[in-house]
């Protein structure tokens, strides 16, 4: 199911990267797997909990769909994003895909298995990373239908009020 | 004619015979042939019975003896007068006499001849004088001098003026260590004087004949045994002859002289040893004090003996040390290198060790310490320089590992773009580009890929380093090779490799680093396998407080002469072309071993295979 063929909105996608060179691979991989979304890039982990805290507080606005972490930002480092997120009314359930290999071990020692996070190390090479949209896809698919699931048999899905 | 004969005729027989009746000595006379013809109540209780006149000899019923106790011979003092020369000879002399109730007695025997009137041999007169009492008296005194004499420890000898002995004790005859008397008695006392002492003993020896006394010490040079050193203490002796001979007490002072002579040597090596030495009794007070003490604490052992050590040498937050090593001592233990402080006169504080044991007496009570205290201000200062040395060469080696784990992952982003954007460029290019600007990209990659591989390693071999600071559980080996297998499922699959693993021990060690283990050793196993099929044998044997694992492989092998070299830091033996790999591996494998205290190590034949080895801590 993709947003055209269902005719819901477009996926609202936020990517906390500062480094220029894979925001544009990241919009290469989601364009190549056909992921029609309103992607939002912040530089810094303050810009990008400010946008968070916008679409928090402000009902009209759609929920997010998916967050893109690098973990290491300018100012506000990932952890710190994430806690955040984790902290919101509207948005504490929303899937985390973190851009990093490294820090695996860093970010679950911070974090419970509860939180549903994946990670998504950033391979060298190109087809590996494209595979990224793929997860993408999956994550917030899955994620769509677990909320109609919880709409249908009449419980609140998370994050929605 | 005799006295006795006139005197018999004038008087009368009867009359004589009333006389000696009365006589407190004993009396006897017999005829010419010895029969006994008379005897006096006196002689009865000589006789100790009452004889038999006319048939016995006055001296039938005892055995004699000569006095000083040797047989008597054929003394037969009845006939003896009338023996040709001069019976004076035997008139007057002392004989000893048994009686037949076992008892003896001493007597001096007075003969007198009695002739007929024609002058012939008629008899004789006997009168015993019984001397048993002051002959017991005398007996004694010499019995008691002479055991006083034989049973002296010491040497007792008479050295005659011109030095021939005349008499030693048994005591005498051990310490020349003489075989008997006729070593040494007769000869000159000079042949036993050491030879340099010879004329030092000659000129004491002329001045206690002189008439002084006198004490000397010399050395003995023995008879038969060695060198022996002596003291004497002499006298001169007046003998009965008028002449004057040197009695000497003289004692065996080697032993003490080597005692005095060690006590000396020992005093000398304390006084000159670098370490303080210092004894003190029970209570703390000191007993002695060397020059090394004077030195390092600044009393003179005149200040320090009698003094208790706390007071004047133990700094006043370090009191609660003395009762603690006294309490020790008392119990018999030793205090060993123990590290602490104390104050010199001065008032300034020294670092010293002390090595602290108690001192017996020769019961084996414990009367006190001996302490031997060494300066260590020096040796703790380089010791502590040492320390700091060692502690920033650990920081900055550790900081050199941090750089080049943060370096090699820091070095692989940009690494990355390189490699992403190269494809990319492709991808986007794909069809417009020359056939060389293909093959060049492909340069760019290919390049940009093994510099991956090789800041992966670099990452791995520093990060075995640095996981030492997470405590290592017990882990599963089989569980750690599943692990390690499972990576390598690709190669194990496209070279068909045979993997048997007997069942593997619980180890000390972190489990993904087992596992990196494995996988490294058997992927080299695979990686240079010779042109059969790869079966390779994984086995574990306890080894005393290790588990000695072993990988063995049927592969190319290693020559020998690479056998420690495989281990190092991007080493290679082989062109990348030939065999791929980054020279890391077992440089990593070396790291974590040697991380978790074991060791790793190949046997090797080329063409036949090789077994790589390595040990774990069990616990």
């Amino acid at each position: 199911m993709n947003p055209e063929q269902s005719g819901e909105r477009k996926y609202r996608i936020l990517l906390a990267e500062d480094n220029p060179a894979d925001v544009t691979l990241l919009r290469f991989a989601l364009k190549e797997h056909r992921i029609e979304c309103e992607l939002s890039v912040l530089n810094d982990g303050e810009q990008a909990i400010e946008m968070l805290q916008e679409l928090d507080e402000d009902e009209r606005l759609p929920r997010l769909d998916l967050l893109l972490l690098d973990m290491h930002l300018p100012r506000r480092d990932g952890i710190e994003v994430l806690q955040y997120l984790r902290s919101t009314k509207r948005l504490s359930q929303t899937p985390v895909i973190i851009l990093s290999s490294a820090d695996r071990e860093y970010v679950e020692k911070r974090t419970t298995p509860a939180d549903g996070i994946f990670f998504f190390p950033k391979p060298s090479a190109l087809d590996e990373f494209l595979t990224i949209g793929a997860v993408v896809r999956k994550l917030i698919e899955e994620d769509r239908n677990s909320g109609e699931e919880n709409l249908r048999s009449g419980g609140a899905s998370a994050g929605t009020p | 004619m005799t006295m006795g004969n006139r005197f018999v005729t004038s008087v009368g027989m009867s009359k004589f015979r009333e006389m000696f009746d009365a006589l407190p000595v004993a009396v006897f006379a017999s005829d010419e042939r010895g029969k006994l013809t008379y005897f006096n109540e006196a002689a009865i209780g000589l006789c100790g019975e009452i004889p038999e006149l006319g048939s016995n000899q006055w001296c039938a019923s005892w055995r004699l003896a000569q006095a000083e106790g040797a047989a008597a011979g054929d003394v037969q003092p009845a006939l003896e007068p009338w023996k040709p020369g001069d019976f004076a000879g035997a008139t007057g002399r002392e004989l000893t006499g048994q009686r037949p109730n076992g008892t003896r007695f001493w007597f001096q025997l007075y003969l007198t001849p009695v002739r007929d009137a024609a002058g012939d041999p008629a008899g004789a007169l006997y009168v015993l004088l019984d001397i048993t009492e002051q002959r017991a008296a005398q007996y004694q005194t010499e019995s008691q001098f002479r055991a006083v004499f034989e049973a002296n420890p010491e040497c007792v000898k008479m050295v005659a003026r011109d030095g021939t002995l005349l008499h030693m004790n048994p005591a005498g005859m051990s310490m020349v260590a003489a075989l008997g008397y006729g070593d040494v008695i007769g000869s000159s006392v000079y042949e036993l004087i050491a030879k340099e002492h010879r004329d030092l003993y000659r000129a004491f020896h002329e001045r206690i004949c002189a008439g002084e006394k006198g004490f000397l010490e010399f050395d003995l040079a023995g008879v038969h045994r060695g060198r022996r050193s002596m003291e004497t203490h002499s006298v001169p002796l007046n003998l009965a002859d008028g002449t004057t001979v040197q009695l000497a007490v003289t004692r065996d002072i080697t032993e003490r002289k080597k005692a005095e002579q060690s006590a000396l040597l020992l005093s000398a090596i304390v006084d000159s040893s670098d370490d303080a030495i210092i004894s003190k009794d029970l209570d703390g007070v000191i007993t002695s004090w060397n020059k090394s003490a004077e030195r390092l604490f600044g009393y003179t052992a005149a200040e320090a003996v009698g003094q208790p050590v706390a007071a004047l040498l133990i700094p006043a937050d370090r009191q609660d040390e003395e009762p603690n090593i006294l309490r020790r001592l008392r119990r018999g233990e030793r205090v060993d290198h123990f590290q602490t402080v104390r104050r010199r006169k001065d008032g300034s504080l020294l670092d010293i060790s002390l090595t602290i044991s108690p001192v017996k007496d020769q019961s084996g009570r414990i009367i006190g310490a001996s302490k031997i205290a060494r300066d260590i201000t020096e040796m703790a200062r380089s010791h502590e320089s040492l320390r700091q040395a060692n502690l920033s060469l650990a920081r900055s080696n550790s900081d050199l590992e941090h750089f080049a784990y943060a370096a090699s992952h820091d070095l692989q982003e940009p690494l990355r773009m390189v490699h992403a954007y190269a494809e990319l460029l492709r991808r986007k290019l794909d069809g417009q580009l020359p056939a060389d600007g293909e093959e060049y990209i492909s340069y760019i990659v290919d390049g940009a890929s093994r510099m991956e591989r090789l800041l992966q390693d670099v990452r791995a071999y520093t990060h075995a380093s640095l996981a030492r600071d997470g405590a290592a559980g017990r882990v599963d080996a089989n569980l750690a090779l599943a692990e390690g297998l499972a990576i390598l499922r690709p190669e194990i699959e496209e070279s068909g490799a045979e993997i048997h693993a007997d069942l593997l021990p619980l180890v000390r060690i972190h489990q993904f680093q087992l596992g990196q283990l494995f996988q490294n050793i058997v992927g080299n196993a695979i990686r240079y396998r010779s042109s059969e099929r790869p079966r390779i044998r994984i086995a574990a044997v306890r080894v005393g407080p290790d588990w000695q694992f072993s990988v063995r492989d049927n592969g190319i092998g290693i020559d020998p002469e690479y056998k420690e070299q495989i281990f190092g830091i991007f080493k290679r033996l082989h062109a990348p072309s030939e065999y791929p790999g980054t020279g890391m591996g077992l440089a990593i494998c070396q790291r974590i071993v040697e991380r978790a205290g074991g060791r790793i190590w190949v046997e090797s034949e080329p063409g036949v295979g090789s077994a790589f080895f390595f040990s774990l801590p069990a616990d």
